[in-house]
Parts: structure tokens; sequence; C-alpha cells
């Protein structure tokens, strides 16, 4: 608990937190830890450094990334884009989110709790929030918002972290305080609300075309595929924040161009760099240039149902063929680290005896006894996301050690998301970090949405169900260490490494850090930003 | 320049007693049926393409329930062949329809693009015909000279680099690496027009410029040495006119017409040539707009864009072949 009461005592230093705000947010720590085990995790190590000086108020942010489209979103549950959900985390707060050392901080929930079971839970709220037209915030906006994201007829993307929430069962206790039953028992809530960019609070009646959220910035204007801008929300309830006047989030169509604009002071922040970008911009003395190490995985995925990956043993010899060390250095200019086939490295539930290294004689041995030695594969790749092509090549040079033979099959990401997604034989994907039963939630069930392995293990689903049914934290880690270890032994993932996330600041800003959830830009935390 | 696609003949060809007006008539009617035909090709290019609009917004979200009540939304349960003459309709009623990415309107999207695109390929075109016009003048006067030599060897090298080359080594030069004097890139706020801000024009404008400047300088160049040695130039010199007198009434008007034609068709490369330099330049014009669209499958947008050009394209052939028609008296009149 120590380094987290550090970071607490930091941020009241720091003026970013006031004495009260302090006593508020350990008391709670103390009760969510006591209550899920969940919050235990708070009490980790952080690496995260929050640049030096201190912000001053007033200033207009212009922050650069790429990826947008003229089908650019302000509605905060169908964004898509690292764009999307920068606007949205300026207007939109979710219950709760992952800082940035990747642990759980509540936002607009003061507790979230099981009531009794797994199987029924308790949010309480903040009090004294209010909406950007005056409204309080209450009970009956979770249960709208909840009703939205999980409209049965058309559900959205956060649809999944709300798993079995029984929306005709949820009920306002009080003003602030709503009864959330579950339709089986859901003891990772609290991991899979961890997703909180798809499920930000939304008030009573909601029109996304009138954007009205909590947050530190008001809307002011929205032209997709170009640019948006807000402003700054003075009757925010974090007191003193935000530093800056207006926020100014531009669509740039290629990194190159991102690049340029922060060189030349058109923008002051330019997320979701490359490598050799980063490393160039490092060189200059006007530009301050951040690498967080994140639990961001972009895994290559085999699928366990069709050949040649429906044995076991060409699964483990494919991840066998990887030299990690090297793919990090070749294909991503050395910004990431080493990953063991297992997502989600900073649960507190990961597995870190965990390990695999290079061998290629072994993989050629299980090539062999499976019949399958110098097999020839097909990978689909696209420039989805960085370095995923780089990633496929260098894979491809590997596998040729071991007689494999991969053929590249390069496609636009339309054409990658298009109907054949989720139904390559080999392919690849890419996620930001969630803990590890929300992880297995998106993409490891039978009832996943992004199930491109089509893993399908019933014991392994019944683990996932157990670890939902305790409320014993031991318990629980256990559970969840016996599916990462089918994970390690059978599963149709190769994750070789953890991304960085790459980001670069003019020198003139301040307030941000490295996150290691991998979302770019500080998490767009832009409340906390300010000039010097 | 790959650019040259329909090539001016109907010059010198005219029988009837208005050879322009009946030339204009005549290329009217085609170039329509060109705009026709051009719209149904790229419609069915865009149904080949793997995907829909409706994947393309939702990406790696598209579950199947998702993806259905999009699809019903955007109408793309309906035939490429209705789909199509639903569009056709509602572009000769003056309403291209809806973008299948963000619901607004098409022409709302296009419209401040058209004007923004207008203004770069206007301005570039007029400079980089001025520069080429004079420089090409000057180097025939000194045909040989080291100016002459310089400058010409200078355009091969040009001619030789792809406008994206040229965009981002101007950009190395003028915004990042050498100096940082010009804006890198030319990011518009929403609702502002290319001229409120002009220095976001300058490197746009100053790459095509140096794109196109060598084929009218060498064309000018050329036409004006030939110019220089004829006849009647000759015959003005010896009968004792100052320079500047046989230079831009004798030499100039001769060597202008086949200049013209040159200049016509850089105008006509550059409306293609501004989609790559308005993606290096994140400029906001038609090209990028074009790009954006391909990549959404957002046909209507797609298809106004391209009709644009393409109407760009036939009416400036006509407008040129006009225009070098009136600048040579003998073949403007009917015979």
């Amino acid at each position: 608990m120590d380094d987290h009461a550090n970071n607490l005592m930091d941020e009241l230093l720091a003026g970013r937190m006031t004495r009260r705000e302090l006593i508020v947010k350990a008391t709670l720590l103390g009760l969510s830890a006591t209550a899920t085990g969940a919050l235990l995790a708070a009490c980790g190590t952080t690496t995260s450094q929050p640049s030096s000086s201190k912000p001053k108020a007033g200033g207009v942010l212009r922050a650069g990334l790429t990826g947008g489209s003229s089908s650019d979103t302000l509605d905060p549950h169908s964004g898509l884009t690292y764009l999307d959900t920068a606007r949205a985390n300026q207007i939109y707060q979710p219950l709760l989110q992952l800082d940035a050392s990747a642990q759980t901080e509540l936002v607009l929930a003061e507790e979230i709790s099981p009531h009794g079971s797994t199987s029924e839970w308790i949010i309480r709220l903040r009090k004294g929030v209010t909406w950007h037209d005056g409204k309080p915030l209450t009970a009956d906006d979770v249960i709208f918002t909840f009703q939205r994201i999980l409209n049965p007829s058309a559900p959205l993307t956060g649809a999944t972290s709300l798993g079995p929430v029984d929306l005709k069962g949820l009920k306002k206790m009080d003003e602030v305080t709503v009864l959330v039953p579950m339709t089986s028992p859901y003891g990772s809530f609290i991991d899979q609300l961890s997703y909180w960019y798809y499920l930000y609070i939304v008030p009573v009646g909601f029109d996304p075309t009138k954007p009205n959220g909590t947050g530190p910035f008001k809307y002011q204007s929205f032209t997709p595929g170009q640019q948006s801008t807000f402003v700054k929300n003075t009757n925010y309830w974090k007191p003193g924040l935000p530093y800056l006047d207006s926020v100014t989030i531009i669509d740039f169509a290629d990194s190159a161009s991102l690049q340029n604009a922060l060189v030349s002071n058109q923008i002051d922040a330019a997320g979701a760099l490359e490598g050799a970008q980063l490393k160039v911009l490092s060189t200059n003395s006007s530009i301050k240039t951040v690498a967080s190490n994140t639990g961001s995985i972009t895994p290559f995925t085999m699928r366990v149902d069709q050949p040649p990956f429906n044995d076991a043993k060409v699964r483990q010899a494919f991840r066998l063929i990887v030299n990690r060390a090297q793919l990090i250095t070749a294909a991503l200019d050395g910004y990431a680290s080493i990953g063991a086939d297992v997502s989600s490295p900073y649960d507190p539930a990961y597995d870190t005896s965990l390990h695999r290294d290079q061998d290629i004689s072994q993989a050629k041995s299980l090539l062999q006894s499976a019949g399958q030695a110098n097999l020839t594969v097909e990978l689909v790749t696209s420039a989805a996301a960085t370095g995923m092509v780089q990633m496929a090549t260098v894979l491809g040079q590997q596998a040729k050690q071991a007689g494999v033979t991969i053929n590249l099959k390069v496609v636009d990401t339309s054409t990658f998301f298009g109907p054949n997604y989720l139904n390559w034989t080999f392919s690849q994907d890419f996620y930001n970090y969630s803990p590890y039963l929300a992880q297995v939630a998106q993409s490891l069930l039978p009832t996943s949405p992004f199930n491109e392995t089509h893993w399908s293990d019933s014991n392994y689903a019944s683990l996932y169900n157990q670890a939902n049914a305790t409320l014993d934290p031991a318990v629980r880690k256990d559970i969840e260490h016996q599916m990462q270890k089918i994970d390690f032994n059978q599963g149709g993932y190769i994750i070789p490494c953890f991304i960085d996330s790459l980001d670069a600041y003019s020198t003139k800003l301040a307030g941000y850090q490295a996150a290691k959830v991998g979302q770019p830009l500080s998490l767009f935390d832009f409340e906390h930003f300010g000039f010097t | 320049m790959a650019t040259i696609a329909v090539v001016p003949k109907g010059a010198g060809q005219a029988t009837r007693s208005h050879p322009i007006g009946d030339l204009v008539v005549r290329r009217l009617a085609a170039g329509i049926v060109t705009l026709v035909i051009v719209s149904i090709v790229v419609f069915a290019a865009t149904q080949v393409l793997p995907g829909n609009a409706a994947y393309a917004i939702l990406g790696r979200d598209a579950t199947p329930e998702r993806l259905h009540a999009l699809e019903l939304q955007l109408h793309l349960d309906q035939s490429a062949a209705s789909q199509y003459f639903a569009w056709l309709g509602g572009l000769l009623t003056g309403n291209p329809g809806k973008s299948l990415a963000n619901g607004q309107p098409v022409w709302g999207f296009v419209a401040p693009r058209l004007v923004n695109s207008a203004v770069l390929v206007g301005v570039s075109g007029l400079v980089g015909s001025l520069v080429g016009v004079l420089i090409g003048a000057i180097a025939a006067l000194r045909k040989d000279k080291p100016f002459d030599h310089a400058i010409s060897v200078v355009s091969l090298v040009v001619t030789a680099l792809p406008e994206f080359v040229i965009a981002i080594s101007l950009v190395i030069f003028f915004s990042t690496v050498v100096f940082q004097v010009l804006p890198a890139v030319s990011v518009l706020p929403p609702g502002t027009y290319a001229w409120q801000q002009p220095d976001l024009l300058v490197l746009p404008v100053a790459t095509l410029v140096i794109v196109i400047f060598p084929y009218i300088f060498r064309m000018m160049r050329g036409a004006m040495i030939e110019a220089l040695e004829s006849d009647y130039v000759e015959m003005a010199r010896l009968k004792g006119l100052p320079v500047w007198r046989v230079l831009l009434v004798h030499a100039l008007p001769n060597a202008l017409p086949p200049t013209v034609q040159v200049i016509g068709l850089n105008l006509l490369y550059l409306a293609g040539g501004i989609v790559v330099v308005e993606y290096v330049f994140d400029f906001p014009g038609i090209g990028q707009g074009l790009v954006s669209a391909v990549s959404n499958r957002d046909i209507p947008v797609i298809q106004l864009i391209v009709i644009i050009l393409a109407a760009f394209y036939v009416f400036t052939n006509i407008l040129t072949d006009v225009v070098a028609l009136l600048a040579t008296p003998r073949r403007r009149l009917a015979r």
C-alpha cells in the first residue's frame, strides 16, 4: 500500500487533489479492496513518471491522432477508434476506469460491491456531480445507460462487459444507489467494467447529437474526419480542474503528417506514434517523447477448430518458433516487452512464472509427431495496428528455421475487418490491456464477440464460471492460474510481446504520464494537462 | 504524366461555317456520355471492393446484429442496380444523397472541399503556368547559355520525381528538419477556407507548381526557339524592331498555342495530382475526401467526387481546344 499512498501524497502535493479528496480516495480504496479483492491490485508498484512541472490555468491543447474518418462519432457507446475515445473521454465519464498503472480507479462511482453474493451488486454514485446542463447525476442515469448499451435489438460494444446484467431487475435504491442483479454469478464485474471507454455514463433521455456529460470539458464543435473542440466545464466536480480552457482534437490521415505537425508546432501532442518516429522525435529539443510500457497485445490467432491448428502440437510448435526478443527489435524498434502467450500482465492474478523461449528443435519434433513437417500456411495480416504487418513478416522469417513456410497475405483494413474477420485460419488481432477475466470474456469463451481462435473448451469455460462465483480473492486467483496454464499449454494465441504505447508532446505541455493500458496520450486524461 | 487520357483532335477538322461552335456541341455531347459511363464504372468498382460501408463503419465491432441493423439503415440490402438508379435520380434532381459514413448530406461534405481544392488547383495552375512560360521564354532567348542548361537539367530531374517525394522534401526543408518557417500540414479548422490562411497553402501549391513547371517550361522553350528561328522573326529583327516587340508581338503568340495545350493537360493532371498532395499535407480538399471515402466504402461520396473530377476533365479538354483554336488564326475560320 506504501507506493500507492505515496502516489496519493504526490497528487496532493502537486495540487491535483484536495486533502478531502485524498481521504475519500484512500478510504474508498480500503473499502473496495475488502469487498472484492480486485482493488488489492492498487497496492502494486507504479513506474509511471508524472511530468515534473506544474501546469498553469488556461491555454488551448491541440492533440493529434491518426485513424479517424468521416465515420467518426461522438456517441460515447459507438466509438471504435482512438479518436472516438479521445473525444468521448472529454465529455463523458465512466463508473470506474483503469488508471495509469492499469489498476482500478473509481470515477463516478463511490462504491461498487457485491451484495451478499456475486450475483447481485450495489453501485453507489458520487454525490454532487452534475451534468453539463446543470442537472444532478442520479441512479436513473446509470439504469438508462445500462439499458441503452444492452438494448436487446441492437446491443452496443459495451454489452459484452455488462455480461449477465439483468435489465429488468435493475432497481433504484435511492437517488445515488442502484441494485444490479445478474442472471448468473459475475464476480469479475469490476474487472469487466475496466472497458470503461465503451461504458461512459449518459443522462436519462440521452441524445448523442446533443452531447451532455459530466466530464471536464463541454462539447463545442465536431466535424467528422477533421477536428473537434471542447471547452472547459467550469462546474466540474473535481476542484481546480481542468487547467486548459479548451481542447481541440485533430484527425490526421497518416502518422508522418502527424509527426510533422508536432515538429512544426501545429499541435502540442501526438498520440500512438511508431517506433521509428519516436526515435527521430527524441532528438528534438522542443519535444518530449514518452514510451509507455503497456499490457496491449497483438496476438497471432490460430483457429483451434481448423487444420493444421486443430492439433495442439502444431500450436505449441508455432509458439516455440518465435524468437521474441528478436521480433521486438526487428518489428517494433525495441518498443515492447516479452510475453508468454498469456494476456493481462498487470492483473494481480497474472501468473508471472510463465515463460517461453524459442526452441526450434522442439518445434520441429512437435511438427514431426503431428505429421506436419515442412508445413505451409497462410497468415492474413493488415496494417490495422502498430507493427502488425512487421510482426507477421518477422514471424515468417523465423518460421523458416523450423521448415515452416508462412505466406503473408496483406489486406487493407476494410477487408481485414470485413466478412472474413474472426474467420481467418491464421491471422492477427489487437487489444488494449484489460484484466484477465475481462480479456477472456472478450475473446476466449464460446459467447465472446472476438473469439478469433474459435476456442471452445468446456473445462476452461467452467473455470471461468467458478472464478465468477467466488467472493474469495485467493480462490479466484488460483482458478485464474489454472486457466492461464491452459492458455499457455493449449491456447490458440501467440502473444510474443506487450507493445509500448508511443506518444510525443511539446515541452511546453505538462500533466501527462506514461500509462499501461494502451490508450495513447496518458489515457486522454486531458483534465490534468496544462501549459507551464 | 500518366494522365494524358484525352487526345485533343478537334482542331483543324471542322468543315462547316462555325468550327468552334460545332466543336463545342460535339464535344459536350460526347462528354456527357463519358460522364455516364464513368459513373457506371465507378459504381461497379465499389461493388467489387470486399466488404461494404457497414463493415467499413463498424470495423472490428461488426457483430451480426449491428451489421444487419446498419445495412437496413443504409439500404445496402437493395440490389446494386436499384442503388445506382436511386443515386442517379437524386443527382439529376440536385440531391446527391447522404453519406453512408455519417448520414450527413454528401454535398455538405464535398462543397467546402471542392472550394479548397479549386483554390489549390487554380493557384498552382496559375503560378505554374506563369513561371513556366516566363522561364521557358528566357531559356529560349538564352539558348545553350549556362542559364538554359542549368534550368533544363533541373526540370529534367524534377520530372523524374513523384509528387510525394517533392512534397516530403519541401516539408523536410521548410518545416521540420532544416528550417521551421512554414506549416508542415495544412489542417484547416472546419468552416474556414484555404484563402483565409494563406500560409497553409504555400507548401501544397509549391509542390504542385514544381510538378507541372517542367512540362510547361519545356514546351514553351521549344515552341519559342522554333518561333525565334522562323523567317518572320528574322524579318522583324532585320526591320530593326526592338527586342521586346519582336518577342511579345511576333514570337510569343506563335509559341503559345502548343503551350496552352500543355497547360490544359497539366490542369487535368492537377485534378488527379491533388489526391496525393492533399493526403501528404492533410489538406481538406476533395482528394483527401476521396481517399477517406474509399476506405469507408462511402459510395455516394466516391461517386460525386469522381463525377466532379471527370466533368472537370471533360470541360478542361473542351476549353483548351477552344483556346488553342482561338490562338491559331488560320484554323479558327471555316475553309
